[in-house]
C-alpha cells in the first residue's frame, strides 16, 4: 500500500518516464479543455447533448471496426485508433444533428428527444458491438479501450494527438468565450447583436465533439461526459460570474485529470477514466457540503438562524403582550 | 438598384403577417411609429403584441410583409435599436452580475464579441465601464451593482434591462411589459427614464397591459387584436377601439 502511494506520488510529480509525463500533460489539457467547454454546455442546459453523442459513438466504433476488418487483409489488421474515432465521430454527430431536428420540428421536447435518440443509437451500438466481438479478429482490445478508456495503452503519438486537439479546443473556447456566453444567457438578445446563432450552437456542439473524441481513448466514451459535466457543476457551487466559473471548472477538470491519470500509472490495470471521474466527483461532494452560498451545510445553517429569529422574535411578542 | 433612403421614421410596419406554424398570429398589419414619441402597444391577451415586436426585430420569422427602422432594414441599423425583454424570457440563474448586464449594453459594436483580453485599448474599456456607471446610476442600482442578478427584487431586475438599454445609447427602445409586476417606486423610475429618453428626441416603444395608465404614460398606442384596431395619439386610439367594440356589441 505504502509502496502504492509512492508511486502515485511519483507519477503525480512528473517522475514516471517521459511516456508516462506526456500523457498525464496530455491528459491534464485534456481535463482544462473539458471544464472549460462543459461551462458553456451546462449554462446552455444542455449538458445531455454530449451524453448522447457518447452513447451515439459506439456505434459509429463498432462499424468502423467491422468496416475496417472487412477492408484489411487477414492478419495484417493495423492498430489504427483513428478509424475508430472516426466512426465515432459521425455516428455521435449524426445523434446529435438528429435531437436537433426532432426539437425544431417536432412537439418533442429537448430533454424528450435527447433521452430517446441516446437510449436508441446505444442499443444500436449494443448490437454492432455484440457483432464485432463475434466477428473477432485482432484489434478488440482497442474497443474495449474506447469504451473503458485506457491510459495505459496510449501510445505517445495518441498522446501528442490528444494534448493539442485538447488545446486546440481550449484555445477556441476562450477566445469565442463572449460569443458563446451571450447565446447561452439569452438567444433573443445575442440575436439582436448580429451573432449568428445557429453557427455558435454548432461551434459549440463541435467543441463538445473534439473534447469527447479526444479523451474518449484515455477515459472512455461513457466517462468522458462526466468531465464535461461535473467539473462546471463544481464550479458553479463557489462561482457567481462567468470567468471565475470558467477558471475554477478548467482547473478541477485539470486537477482531476492529474490525479486519476497519475493513480493509473502508479497501479497498472487501474481504470484511468474511473479514477478521473471519481476524482472530480469528489471534489463536487466536498463542494456541495461546504461551499458559502449554495452549499447544503450553509443553507441548513441560514435555515437554522431564521427558526432561532423567528421563535425569538415570537417570544419577545409573547412577552410584550404579558407585561 | 433599390434606393435605401435613410427617414424619420424610427419603425415602419407594412402588411406585416406572421404564422406560428400554420396558425397566423398577426395579420396584415399596418403601423408607424412617429420618432421621439412614447408609444403603447396595447390589446387583450394572445393579441400578438409580443409577436409584433419580436417579428420586427428579426426574431420571429415572417410570412408576409416588411419591417423597416428609419427606412432601413433591421440588420443595417440593430445597434441603434435597444431590446428590453419580458420578465418571464430571461434565465435568473445566469452566473452575472447586475453590472455585467449593463455591460452588454455598453459594449454593443463592432468588437463586441472579442474577449477582454484581446481588446487592444484600455482607454475603450474606460469608455465602456464609464456608460456602464452612468447607466446604473439613472436606474439608482449603482449600490446593487455587484449583486447577482437572480438575488435582485423584480423590479430592481426591470431596472437593470432598462439600464442596459440606456448603456447602449439607442435611439430606439423597445421594451416589452416594462411595467409588470415592478413596485411603484421602480415604475416611477422607468416612466421617468423613458420620458427623458422620448424628450432627448429618441423613440420609446412598450408593450403595456394596463387600459388605464396608457393615455398617462404615453403619447400614442397601437391598439392590436390580431390586426391594427387603432392607432395613433393614446387617448383617440383607445377612443376610437371602444368605439369600436361598442358598435359591434349594439350590433348583436
Amino acid at each position: 500500500m505504502g509502496e502504492l502511494v509512492a508511486e502515485w506520488l511519483r507519477a503525480l510529480s512528473f517522475g514516471g518516464g517521459f511516456n508516462t509525463n506526456v500523457v498525464l500533460c496530455a491528459a491534464i489539457l485534456l481535463g482544462v479543455a473539458a471544464g472549460t467547454v462543459g461551462v458553456f454546455s451546462m449554462l446552455r442546459k444542455e449538458s445531455l447533448v454530449a451524453d448522447a453523442f457518447a452513447h451515439a459513438s459506439l456505434a459509429g466504433v463498432a462499424a468502423a471496426f467491422l468496416v475496417r476488418g472487412a477492408l484489411t487483409a487477414e492478419g495484417s489488421a493495423p492498430r489504427s485508433m483513428e478509424v475508430l474515432i472516426l466512426g465515432a465521430g459521425v455516428s455521435g454527430s449524426l445523434a446529435v444533428g438528429a435531437i436537433g431536428w426532432l426539437t425544431r420540428n417536432t412537439r418533442l421536447t429537448a430533454d424528450t428527444a435527447t433521452a430517446a435518440v441516446s437510449s436508441a443509437s446505444f442499443g444500436l451500438g449494443i448490437c454492432l458491438l455484440s457483432i464485432a466481438r463475434r466477428a473477432g479478429g485482432a484489434g478488440q482490445a482497442g474497443l474495449d479501450d474506447l469504451i473503458f478508456g485506457s491510459a495505459a495503452s496510449m501510445t505517445r503519438a495518441d498522446a501528442w494527438t490528444m494534448g493539442i486537439l485538447a488545446a486546440l479546443t481550449l484555445t477556441i473556447t476562450l477566445v469565442a468565450s463572449k460569443p458563446l456566453t451571450a447565446i447561452a444567457f439569452s438567444d433573443r438578445y445575442a440575436r439582436t447583436t448580429g451573432l449568428r446563432v445557429p453557427a455558435m450552437e454548432a461551434l459549440l456542439a463541435a467543441l463538445v465533439a473534439a473534447v469527447t473524441l479526444a479523451g474518449m481513448q484515455a477515459v472512455g466514451m461513457l466517462l468522458i461526459v462526466a468531465l464535461l459535466v461535473i467539473p462546471p457543476a463544481t464550479a458553479r457551487l463557489w462561482a457567481r460570474r462567468v470567468p471565475p466559473l470558467l477558471a475554477l471548472s478548467a482547473s478541477i477538470g485539470g486537477l482531476s485529470a492529474w490525479t486519476g491519470t497519475s493513480l493509473s500509472a502508479a497501479a497498472p490495470n487501474a481504470p484511468t477514466g474511473a479514477l478521473i471521474v471519481l476524482t472530480a466527483s469528489a471534489l463536487f461532494v466536498v463542494s456541495l457540503a461546504a461551499a458559502p452560498e449554495r452549499g447544503v451545510i450553509a443553507g441548513l445553517l441560514r435555515r437554522a438562524r431564521l427558526r432561532r429569529d423567528a421563535n425569538a422574535a415570537a417570544l419577545r411578542a409573547r412577552d410584550a403582550r404579558g407585561a | 438598384m433599390i434606393l435605401r433612403e435613410e427617414s424619420g421614421v424610427p419603425l415602419a410596419v407594412t402588411a406585416l403577417s406572421v404564422a406560428y406554424r400554420d396558425e397566423p398570429v398577426l395579420w396584415d398589419v399596418n403601423w408607424s411609429v412617429r420618432a421621439g414619441s412614447m408609444t403603447a402597444v396595447v390589446g387583450p391577451n394572445g393579441a400578438g403584441k409580443t409577436t409584433l415586436l419580436s417579428a420586427s426585430l428579426g426574431l420571429v420569422p415572417r410570412l408576409a410583409g416588411d419591417v423597416r427602422f428609419w427606412g432601413q432594414p433591421f440588420s443595417a441599423v440593430r445597434d441603434r435599436v435597444a431590446h428590453v425583454p419580458q420578465r418571464e424570457s430571461v434565465d435568473w440563474d445566469f452566473p452575472v452580475t447586475a453590472r455585467d448586464v449593463v455591460r452588454m449594453g455598453a459594449m454593443r459594436g463592432a468588437a463586441w464579441w472579442l474577449p477582454g483580453w484581446l481588446v487592444p485599448t484600455r482607454a475603450g474599456r474606460r469608455e465602456t465601464e464609464r456608460r456602464v456607471e452612468d447607466a446604473l446610476v439613472r436606474v439608482d442600482m449603482t449600490e446593487l451593482g455587484a449583486r447577482p442578478i437572480g438575488e435582485l427584487s423584480g423590479g430592481q431586475q426591470q431596472r437593470v434591462f432598462l439600464a442596459r438599454a440606456l448603456a447602449q445609447d439607442a435611439d430606439l427602445v423597445i421594451l416589452d411589459e416594462p411595467f409588470a409586476g415592478v413596485d411603484e417606486g421602480t415604475e416611477a423610475v422607468l416612466t421617468a427614464e423613458l420620458r427623458r429618453l422620448a424628450e432627448a428626441g429618441r423613440t420609446v416603444i412598450a408593450v403595456h397591459h394596463d387600459l388605464g395608465s396608457v393615455a398617462r404614460h404615453f403619447d400614442d398606442a397601437l391598439v392590436l387584436d390580431r390586426t391594427v384596431r387603432a392607432q395613433g395619439p393614446a387617448a383617440e386610439a383607445l377612443a376610437t377601439w371602444r368605439g369600436d367594440v361598442g358598435a359591434a356589441a349594439a350590433g348583436v
